[in-house]
């Protein structure tokens, strides 16, 4: 069998999908993707625990969103499913796909008050779809509108999946030794370690502050191939908190970015990262502490760190980035919610605005990108009374980054008041806006270097 | 001998650097030929479909055409300006999705904006003044534009503020291209993109049409054109808004020609492309290299592996295939002029048999290909004992690779296969696919349904 035919035929199979995992019985993460990076090695959580409390066999479903059991955030729930016979001869696979439905911007003192919570839970099993627990969840107060049917929904696809895993079985050589298994991870850990070896070794370090009051601190080091992140001093949650599974998924983003290792997402590949956290702080909370605002400002936080740290041990002129983000719900009136996330650095993929005016009542002034530059500016009118609530992941306060780069310019937002002022807002928060009042979003994720332009 | 010359049609599949035509009368092939258009032009090769077979006349021509997606690779805009709203100008390029890295669809220096806003329930919130409009003609006429998209938001809704200054532009001699107003899709970058680039092949297209017209004139009656297919089944000649359309006329027309077939799909093996139709399910949008495009068509699944795709080492230091095919330009190396080992080499052997191939083949290309398959094996790093083991293995795992593509993609377990290389590779993929069942058709049905009436 030819080294490379378990990426592609994960490749193949898991096409269609944006957020899914193959993961072998033993836990370990063969195939990975995500539209949010930081999602991948969650994955072995997941399967980890679920295989620890649950006897599954194949087309058996599962299905959880926990943030603390491998999950991010609460609209994102993943199901898993094994695809074969987890104590066959060959290896047991399990799929894991994980998809959005219906995305809030909630922020509480506990997660269980952020949204409905699932631990891994059956909900088919032996062929049988046990809709008494699926009925139990949509009677949740906080359980989304339609969630029934798109779970579903949702079995339907993962039982096609099954059935074309079924038919590769049938057809073509699928199944891989556990041998087979340890070989490959054995070449994607020596792969990731050699393109990290190829740059300079040395120590960095870095400190944010949040605006929710955290202090993050990591020390970084680079030697023989192996990247060891150490957040000691790094403080307590205050409202900013995430868990173990995703401080471990952002640092490795921005390693994967850094040294240009996208091409394995495996458990093999991650193992060159180690990531340390002292107990107690904000990086490895623990239940019930709430985890939406984290997912954003944390997560931006712990990769922004990295980026400094690396950039201190490897002399790289290149331009630093962040994302500086903010996604904003705006409620109208008629259980009318928009949900919306602007990005410096991301481009607005799936955003129409003539689609946005049609639904809403909102009127949009200006858009102003500048993708090289990472600069965005959105300007734009409510036309009804709304609630606004809104998260970011940038500071008001100035970063410090290291020599020898500018600190980017602050990013805002504002409204503009009565007198046609614009009045800054914090980095987080809820407010209401009168018809008429616009809102502008300013932001800035590019750190210039001294003399470069 | 002369033929009877009524309801005699030909029919072009004209690709990205293969063509062929097929010559019918009443559904009964009367002269087919498959060539490389960089050895023998469109109107050569036309010319010779017509003259071998002895016609004098034909009553109709029809034409499915990949061949503009050849100027996807470079550059799109050329000399088209975009007008937009003001206050958003570069939405677009916003919108453009960061991993596929392809250049923006407008040159920044062709992009400009007009003062005027339409709100979505269609009131106007500001029109545009006579004078920007003489001052834009101005600078559109200094940058020496000749194809201008107006993309103004909420025209749909109201498009008084786009007529005005569509108006203006013509009768300043612009070409204007406004988007399809019909269209179900509101997404208004999706709708953008699709006229920027129906704008941006106008001149290749009309070059194309432009040759076929001439090789086709002595034989059409006076006043008839070839027709052009589109992927949603329009038959066009000079409506510009078909244009990018047409890149999935071959498609539509063999879900149409095949749809009695029940519950099939199609493999299409061609010279220059893998596909898999699913002729029942329409697509919406194209996921081009640009992001969405709003064009309606029969879902298509491009094939990970393609005829050029190239043969490298792999992350694994093993023998393996790129994700980007080459094409024919300078295309495989038994053909003579590739530098780069292709999929569609390791069946140079078998290549004699297809038209279009077979004139071309090159002894020393293939050995050189081989010689090289040898000094890439070598550097692997588990290298196979002999050069038969070597083209084996390859062999064998592209049809796997291919076998496993199908599976995943295709819905059914029923397949037609059409194609110039259908008689190469089916076969193969047959003895995978057991469990499928795998109807392979003639050469000349690619552009024998395209000939098919609707």
């Amino acid at each position: 069998m030819q080294s490379s035919w378990p990426c592609d035929l994960a490749s193949l199979f898991l096409d269609k999908e944006t957020s899914a995992a193959l993961v072998s019985n033993e836990g370990e993460i063969l195939y990975a993707k995500s539209n949010l990076e930081f999602e991948c090695p969650g994955f072995q959580s997941i399967v980890e625990y679920s295989l620890k409390h649950i006897a599954l066999k194949p087309g058996d479903i599962l299905l959880t969103n926990d943030p603390y059991m491998g999950g991010t955030y609460l609209h994102r729930y993943t199901y898993l499913m094994p695809l074969t016979a987890l104590a066959s001869q060959a290896s047991g696979i399990i799929l894991c796909l994980r998809r959005e439905f219906s995305p809030r911007l909630n922020t509480a003192n506990k997660i269980d008050e952020e949204g409905l919570r699932i631990p891994p839970t059956p909900i088919l099993q032996d062929k049988n779809i046990i809709t008494p627990i699926i009925e139990a969840m949509s009677l949740h107060p906080l359980c989304p509108e339609g969630f029934k049917d798109w779970i579903y929904r949702s079995i339907q696809d993962l039982q096609k999946l099954l059935s074309t895993w079924q038919s590769l079985e049938e057809n073509l050589q699928v199944q891989l030794s556990a041998a087979q298994i340890k070989k490959f991870l054995a070449f994607s850990r020596k792969y990731n370690m050699d393109k990290i070896s190829e740059k300079t070794q040395g120590e960095g370090r870095s400190e944010i502050q949040l605006d929710t009051g955290e202090v993050l601190k990591l020390r970084l080091e680079v030697r023989d191939g192996l990247v060891k992140a150490d957040f000691g001093g790094t403080s307590a949650g205050i409202k900013t908190n995430i868990s173990d599974s995703t401080t471990f998924g952002a640092c490795y983003e921005v390693l994967s970015d850094f040294y240009n290792l996208k091409l394995l997402k495996d458990s093999g590949a991650f193992s060159a990262l180690q990531v340390t956290k002292p107990t107690g702080c904000f990086l490895n909370a623990k239940f019930p502490l709430p985890t939406n605002r984290g997912l954003q400002s944390g997560v931006a936080a712990v990769k922004l760190a990295m980026n400094m740290a690396l950039r201190q041990i490897v002399k790289n002129q290149d331009f630093l980035k962040t994302e500086s983000d903010i996604r904003i719900e705006m409620a109208f009136s008629k259980g009318r919610r928009w949900l919306s996330e602007w990005s410096a650095k991301s481009v607005c993929e799936s955003f129409s605005l003539q689609k946005i005016e049609a639904t809403y009542p909102v009127e949009f002034l200006r858009i102003e990108k500048n993708i090289e530059k990472s600069h965005l500016v959105v300007e734009f009118k409510v036309l009804e009374p709304c609630q606004l609530k809104w998260n970011s992941d940038f500071s008001i306060h100035p970063l410090k980054p290291p020599m020898p780069w500018k600190p980017a310019p602050i990013s805002q937002i504002e409204t503009l008041d009565k007198n046609q002022e614009w009045i800054k807002l914090p980095s987080y928060g809820a407010s209401d806006l009168a018809p008429g009042m616009s809102l502008r979003i300013q932001l800035w994720g590019h750190f210039e270097v001294f003399g470069k332009t | 001998m002369a033929l009877a010359e009524s309801d005699v049609t030909l029919a072009l599949y004209v690709g990205e650097s293969f063509a062929e035509a097929h010559l019918a009368q009443q559904r009964k092939t009367l002269n087919f030929h498959r060539w490389y258009l960089g050895k023998e032009s469109l109107r050569v090769g036309i010319g010779k479909v017509l003259q071998d077979s002895g016609i004098q006349k034909i009553t109709k021509a029809f034409v499915a055409s990949r061949f503009p997606e050849k100027i996807f690779s470079y550059r799109m805009g050329g000399s088209v300006a975009v007008l937009t709203t003001k206050g958003f100008e570069n939405w677009p390029r916003s919108r453009q999705p960061a991993a596929l890295k392809s250049l923006p669809l407008s040159a920044a220096d062709l992009l400009f904006s007009v003062d005027e806003r339409v709100l979505s329930d269609g009131s106007i919130s500001k029109e545009p003044s006579e004078s920007e409009i003489t001052d834009l003609i101005d600078k559109l006429k200094l940058k020496q534009a000749k194809r201008v998209c107006i993309h103004f938001l909420n025209a749909r809704s109201n498009p008084a503020n786009q007529e005005k200054v569509k108006t203006a532009l013509i009768q300043a001699s612009f070409e204007v291209f406004t988007p399809d107003a019909t269209a179900s899709e509101t997404d208004e970058v999706a709708l953008w993109r699709k006229n920027i680039l129906n704008a941006s092949l106008s001149g290749t297209f009309e070059e194309i049409q432009e040759e076929i017209h001439s090789a086709l004139q002595p034989y059409l009656p006076d006043g008839t054109r070839a027709a052009f297919l589109s992927g949603d089944g329009h038959f066009f000649d000079k409506e510009v808004h078909h244009r990018l359309s047409s890149l999935w006329g071959g498609a539509y027309a063999w879900a149409q020609g095949l749809k009695n077939e029940s519950h099939s799909d199609i493999l299409y093996l061609g010279l220059e492309q893998f596909c898999l139709l699913s002729p029942e399910k329409i697509a919406l949008n194209w996921e081009s290299p640009w992001g969405k495009v709003f064009n309606t068509q029969v879902q298509n699944h491009m094939l990970s592996l393609q005829p050029t795709t190239t043969i490298e080492l792999n992350l694994w230091n093993e023998l393996g295939f790129s994700k980007k095919p080459v094409g024919y330009e300078p295309g495989p190396m038994f053909l003579g002029r590739g530098q780069s080992p292709t999929l569609l080499d390791l069946w140079a052997s078998e290549s004699a048999a297809v038209k279009g191939l077979s004139e071309r083949i090159s002894p020393p290309g293939i050995q050189k290909f081989k010689n090289q398959m040898v000094a890439l094996n070598r550097a692997t790093t588990s290298p196979f004992d002999s050069e038969e083991r070597v083209l084996a293995r390859m062999r064998q795992n592209a049809i796997k690779n291919i076998c496993a593509d199908i599976i995943t993609s295709s819905d059914n377990k029923r397949l037609l296969c059409l194609g110039a290389l259908a008689p190469l590779f089916a076969p193969e993929i047959q003895k995978h696919l057991k469990k499928f069942e795998i109807k392979i058709l003639p050469e000349t049905e690619t552009s024998f349904l395209i000939g098919q009436e609707k």
